[in-house]
């Protein structure tokens, strides 16, 4: 019977049209036996193919199309295991070999030494044999063959014949075949196939034209001549090949030798062992170890003492059982190992003595006592009362994954010593398929169709759905598009665009996980070069590594990390030494005062507009309630419907308790009091869940665990539904209505959306707290850190920077005689604050020179570096006669309109001036380098000391952003204010305003987001000069108002205030952009009598105009 | 036999070609259009 043995899938990038579940099912359902996977050099799609194969029956073969060196093609089978490794280090060979990461090509001879257990075919049309034929003629083709037989043996080498309606194969085959027969090697049929169904054809031919960059007429050579590339019927099969039956026979003999193979049962994975293997079995090391750390952490006759014993001895049990003790153990060699890394990072600097932690844990693994005392967690899990059974418990089903954060450098370095430490060979980054979505999809298949570049912008800009799936729909809502999705080509765009969802586009790297195996990893996987240079990744992603079973070590790096670093090291620089975040005071109350105003712009965790207006409400007062505050903004608390209910027994709560009375959160069910008393009555923690299935149904702890993965891979709601029969007996076995149980089961499901473990919360909750320690009594340093590690967090470096105002940080912009190459704060300022201290004079942050646009680090370095050689910098001539040749005309001219050179006493026209007399317009490279040679003398030029203004404030502002990409000398608003509408007020006005009045308001958009817990609700921050307004748009105004709310960079808006406990928000009823010449009459810019004000260049329409151009862009979150 | 199937996003050309050999020895490429069920005859 006939198999497909040469099949692409969308994992041969930009060549295959589906995905290999999709190939996987078509064969199935045509009565394939078995099916081959043979993508371009890789084989990134094989063990979902395998996994989805299985499931259904079919056999699943694994292989790869291989490019040699000439450019042809051979198609390679694994038979045997060890043809499955000698595949992968074939692979690796052909990536790892070559220059060009992105051309991956293997040598013939590499072939012919590692060919064991291997079954070669000799290619499609661009095939070894077919090409030579071509481009050498027959003798040339039989000798390749005839080697190819001594080589490989007759067994193991056979000629591929394909015919798909291609104008020539007929000839071709025919010609293979005499080929074959006096080479005397066999001939098997293959389909050459690149989609599962005849339709997908057209976005064959997309991806095609988008592969060489073009339209599809202009891939009109590259494309395929016809729709005869999909998976036949076998009928169809056998007709085709009717002259040559023997051909179809042979695949199926071929695939039945490949039955010795089997990619999800034969790979033969083994974690390394620890140090120390070969001297102690590993559960008798890893108990003496935690033993001895007991002792040190939990003092004999301590609080938690007796209980850290007795869940040390659990944790032990269990992980001995599963048989983790060397996993645990490897772990914490690998932490050892960083340890290492971070003396050595810091060595020199004066944070090395701040105890600070080479990284830190998150996740569940947090709650484990055995990852406390190795040191992989730094929260006590006894004293926290963290949930064991999220992270260990009898029946769990694979490997528990610890994560670990670090800061960027500390675990770039850590990377690279554990390639050194463990063997290239045995090390590699897992990778990630960044798929199509709906903008990548519209702009892509919008220019393979040749439609019009700006309405595809346009399309892709304000298109709302993330998905490709929903692009019709979404046209019909665009201004401007409605009707067109039935239009010639945008037609066709809709249909491809739903086709293309969801296939992979490249692969990239997985943001921290790696594979480390005893067992050489390039027998596992192949290994090609990630964009980063110095980085290899596997060819799976993280879901296949699990199927793989292989064990993930997840290093992330943390921005918040970093800038603790580099904050910790500046405090050190002004106080001789580093704070021991350790040990500062966790139950400050100034701290937990800003905290609770929301106060919290650039804090980690609970910075974000949903964040603050909830810190407003639960007023967090201790490490416990911030732990609550990191994990109740989340779709799994809010689906769940826990928020309001928790608000408003904390409100309970606190007047319960200044009456001096005892305060009972209500729960559903007695059963329910021990698990949810500490956070109120209602489930904000991941792990929650599992303890109220146990508590209230009775679930075990293996039923605990199987909800827990269904909860967190995908169609988890289908296998919900399964789990609500096995919850509803459970608990009516304890006494528990249907009505509690279902209302109960209705919050277990909602975090199937995702939730937190209170471990990780509680980690995160400590971090939160320690950013918002070191902002308040070290702001300059915080900010000026900040500032270094952009970009992270939820605000714009512009909305940042006036925070740092608000807070008594004076940004001082760069100056080429005083600035490093990034942020520095400046010697004056107070220092570090006594508690209630803040306000204006707290310190100043000096801008770096790599801020600059065209600035590179580099640049700067190089700029800084002939500043203290040579001296500060006398005049712009000075500047453009020392400074590196890269530095650009541009760069110089961006350095003048920020201010940088003020110094010299000149206006900063004056100095553009000067620095176009000394510079050519950007023309010729190396003219620079030469023309400043010949400026060695310092002679005057005729014109140097023409004058001119300075610059107007609006003209500062623009500049500001023009070149820095955010201001510090102000807000565009300020500058606007008495343009704007009388009935327009700032933000400082709006608590004073009564809830339900009609207000407006205009500011510059920070943040846009639309959650998907929102049910189409957006919500806008916009910041005038006062502070932020927080809009909530509703979907009705939303369709009304889109184009502006989604691409406008500053808004007026007009609605009613919404008041509510403490929090203050605009509930929109009309948003339009502010613009020059707006004719609304609700919003009119005010014009003068005469309307000169349009074209005076100093008017608030020329500066509007201009800052519309400039504006920041804002972070848009969903 | 050949087969051609493109500019769909356009006017489809949607073929299916044989190059036959006439009694004379000389050789001829037909087209059935296959949306409109016409037979041609491909100029050389």
């Amino acid at each position: 019977m006939y198999v497909e043995l040469h099949c692409h899938s969308a994992f041969s990038f930009l060549d295959g049209a589906s995905l290999p579940e999709q190939l996987a099912l078509t064969a199935a359902n045509l009565g394939y036996p078995a099916l081959a996977l043979t993508d371009h050099n890789g084989i990134y799609g094989a063990m979902a193919f395998a996994q989805e194969a299985k499931s259904l029956g079919l056999q699943a073969i694994t292989g790869a199309e291989l490019t040699l060196l000439d450019g042809s093609h051979v198609t390679i089978l694994a038979e045997t295991p060890e043809g499955y490794a000698n595949l992968c280090r074939l692979i690796t060979e052909a990536h790892l070999g070559r220059a060009d990461r992105r051309d991956p090509r293997l040598e013939f001879a590499a072939l012919e030494a590692r060919h064991e257990g291997l079954i070669v075919l000799s290619g499609c049309r661009d095939g070894l044999l077919p090409r030579l034929l071509r481009t050498e003629g027959r003798a040339a083709a039989r000798a390749c063959a005839e080697r190819c037989r001594a080589v490989f043996g007759r067994e193991n080498f056979f000629v591929e014949l394909q015919r798909n309606y291609v104008r020539g194969d007929l000839a071709l085959t025919r010609a293979l075949t005499d080929l074959a027969h006096d080479a005397r090697l066999g001939v098997v049929a293959s389909g050459d196939v690149h989609y599962h169904s005849r339709e997908r054809h057209r976005l064959h031919d997309v991806l095609v034209a988008t592969r060489h960059r073009t339209t599809l007429d202009g891939a009109h050579g590259a494309r395929r001549p016809n729709s005869e590339f999909s998976l036949r019927p076998l009928e169809e099969v056998a007709v085709l090949f009717r002259d040559c039956p023997d051909a179809v026979a042979t695949a199926g003999v071929i695939a039945e030798r490949c039955r010795a193979f089997d990619l999800t049962r034969d790979l033969g994975y083994g974690f390394p062992d620890f140090r120390g293997a070969d001297r102690t079995p590993a559960p008798r090391a890893l108990a003496e170890l935690c033993r001895s750390r007991l002792e040190q952490r939990y003092a004999r006759g301590s609080e938690h003492r007796s209980e850290a014993e007795r869940r040390l001895e659990q944790e032990l049990t269990l992980i001995e059982h599963h048989r983790l003790s060397g996993f645990f153990l490897v772990y914490h060699d690998l932490f050892d190992l960083a340890r290492e890394v971070a003396a050595d990072v810091r060595r020199g600097s004066r944070r090395a003595t701040g105890n600070l932690l080479p990284g830190r844990g998150r996740g569940s693994s947090v709650s484990s006592i055995v990852c406390y005392l190795l040191g992989l967690s730094h929260i006590d899990p006894v004293a926290n009362r963290l949930f064991l059974g999220r992270f260990l418990n009898e029946t769990l089903a694979s490997v528990p994954d610890i994560d670990l954060d670090f800061p960027r450098e500390i675990r770039e370095e850590l990377i690279r010593r554990v390639y050194a430490r463990y063997g290239a060979e045995h090390v590699g980054l897992v990778c990630s398929f960044p798929t199509y979505r709906l903008r990548s999809a519209v702009r892509e298949i919008g220019k393979a169709l040749d439609l019009p570049a700006g309405e595809i912008e346009q399309v892709a800009k304000l298109a709302d759905s993330r998905s490709g799936s929903g692009l019709a729909d979404e046209l019909d809502q665009l201004p401007g598009f409605a009707g067109r999705r039935n239009a010639p080509l945008w037609k066709e765009l809709c249909e491809l665009a739903e086709e293309i969802a969801g296939l992979p586009r490249h692969v990239s790297q997985h943001v921290g996980g790696m594979i480390i195996s005893s067992r050489p990893l390039v027998e596992l996987v192949p290994l090609e070069r990630a964009a980063m240079p110095d980085r290899v990744v596997c060819q799976w992603d993280k879901d296949s590594c699990d199927d793989a079973r292989f064990v993930k070590i997840d290093f992330l790096a943390l921005g918040m990390l970093s800038l603790v670093e580099e904050c910790v090291e500046l405090v050190a620089r002004r106080e001789g030494e580093p704070p021991d975040l350790s040990r500062i005071d966790f139950a400050d109350q100034a701290v937990y005062d800003r905290i609770c105003r929301g106060d919290t712009v650039g804090l980690f965790q609970i910075e974000s507009r949903a964040q603050i207006q909830m810190l407003r409400r639960t007023r967090p007062r201790d490490l416990a309630d911030l732990a609550v505050e990191v994990a109740i903004v989340r779709p799994g608390p809010i689906v769940g419907g826990a928020v309001n209910p928790y608000v408003r027994r904390r409100e309970e709560q606190r007047r319960a308790r200044e009456a001096g009375r005892p305060y009972e959160p209500p729960v559903d069910h007695p059963l329910l009091r021990d698990v949810l008393a500490e956070t109120l009555g209602v489930i904000l923690y991941q792990d929650q869940v599992l303890q109220v299935c146990q508590a209230l149904a009775g679930f075990t702890a293996g039923q605990a665990e199987a909800l827990r993965r269904a909860m967190s891979r995908r169609r988890s709601r289908e296998l919900m539904a399964g789990f609500w029969e096995e919850f509803r007996s459970g608990a009516a076995a304890r006494g528990v209505t249907e009505r509690v149980a279902e209302k109960v089961f209705t919050q277990v499901i909602a975090f199937s959306e995702f939730g937190f473990p209170k471990s990780h919360a509680a980690a995160f909750g400590l971090l939160a707290y320690q950013s918002a320690w070191l902002r308040h009594y070290h702001p300059a340093e915080y900010y000026c850190a900040l500032f270094n590690n952009q970009p992270m967090g939820f605000y714009s470096l512009d909305a940042l920077g006036r925070d740092a105002k608000r807070n008594g940080i004076e940004i001082r912009l760069p100056d080429v005689n005083v600035s490093d190459v990034w942020c520095t704060v400046a010697d004056e300022g107070k220092g570090r604050l006594k508690a209630g201290e803040g306000g204006r004079g707290a310190g100043v942050v000096r801008v770096g020179l790599a801020f600059i646009r065209d600035w590179s680090e580099e640049t700067a370095t190089a700029v800084v570096a002939e500043r203290e050689r040579g001296g500060p910098f006398r005049s712009v001539g000075d500047v453009v006669r020392r400074a590196p040749p890269q530095l650009k005309r541009p760069a110089i001219e961006h350095l003048v309109w920020v201010g940088g050179c003020d110094g010299f006493g000149l206006t900063r026209r004056e100095l553009v001036w000067q620095v176009g007399l000394w510079l050519p317009p950007t023309a010729h490279p190396g003219d620079d380098a030469r023309r400043r040679r010949q400026l060695e003398l310092p002679l005057n030029h005729p014109f140097e000391h023409l004058r001119f203004g300075g610059l107007e404030a609006g003209e500062r502002l623009l500049a500001e952003y023009a070149v820095l990409g955010f201001a510090a000398s102000g807000h565009p608003l300020q500058l606007l204010r008495d343009a704007l509408p009388a009935g327009v007020v700032s933000s400082d006005r709006l608590p004073g305003l009564q809830h339900g009045s009609g207000v407006e308001v205009a500011g510059l958009v920070v943040a846009r987001q639309r959650p998907e817990t929102a049910k189409g609700f957006i919500f806008v921050l916009l910041e005038d000069e006062a502070g932020m307004v927080n809009v909530i748009v509703r979907p009705d105004v939303y369709q009304r108002y889109r184009p502006a709310i989604r691409g406008e960079p500053l808004l007026w808006v007009r609605g009613k205030l919404a008041k509510d406990d403490g929090t203050v928000n605009l509930l929109a009823e009309e948003v339009r952009g502010l613009q020059c010449g707006m004719r609304s009459a609700e919003c009119e810019l005010e014009v003068w009598a005469d309307n000169s004000a349009l074209r005076t260049p100093h008017s608030a329409f020329a500066f509007l105009r201009s800052m519309r151009r400039v504006a920041p862009e804002s972070k848009d979150w969903g | 036999m050949w087969r051609i199937n493109d500019e769909w996003w356009r006017q489809p050309i949607v073929r299916r070609y044989v190059e036959v050999v006439l009694e004379g020895g000389g050789r001829l490429v037909l087209f059935e259009d296959q949306i409109t069920g016409e037979w041609w005859m491909q100029k050389p």
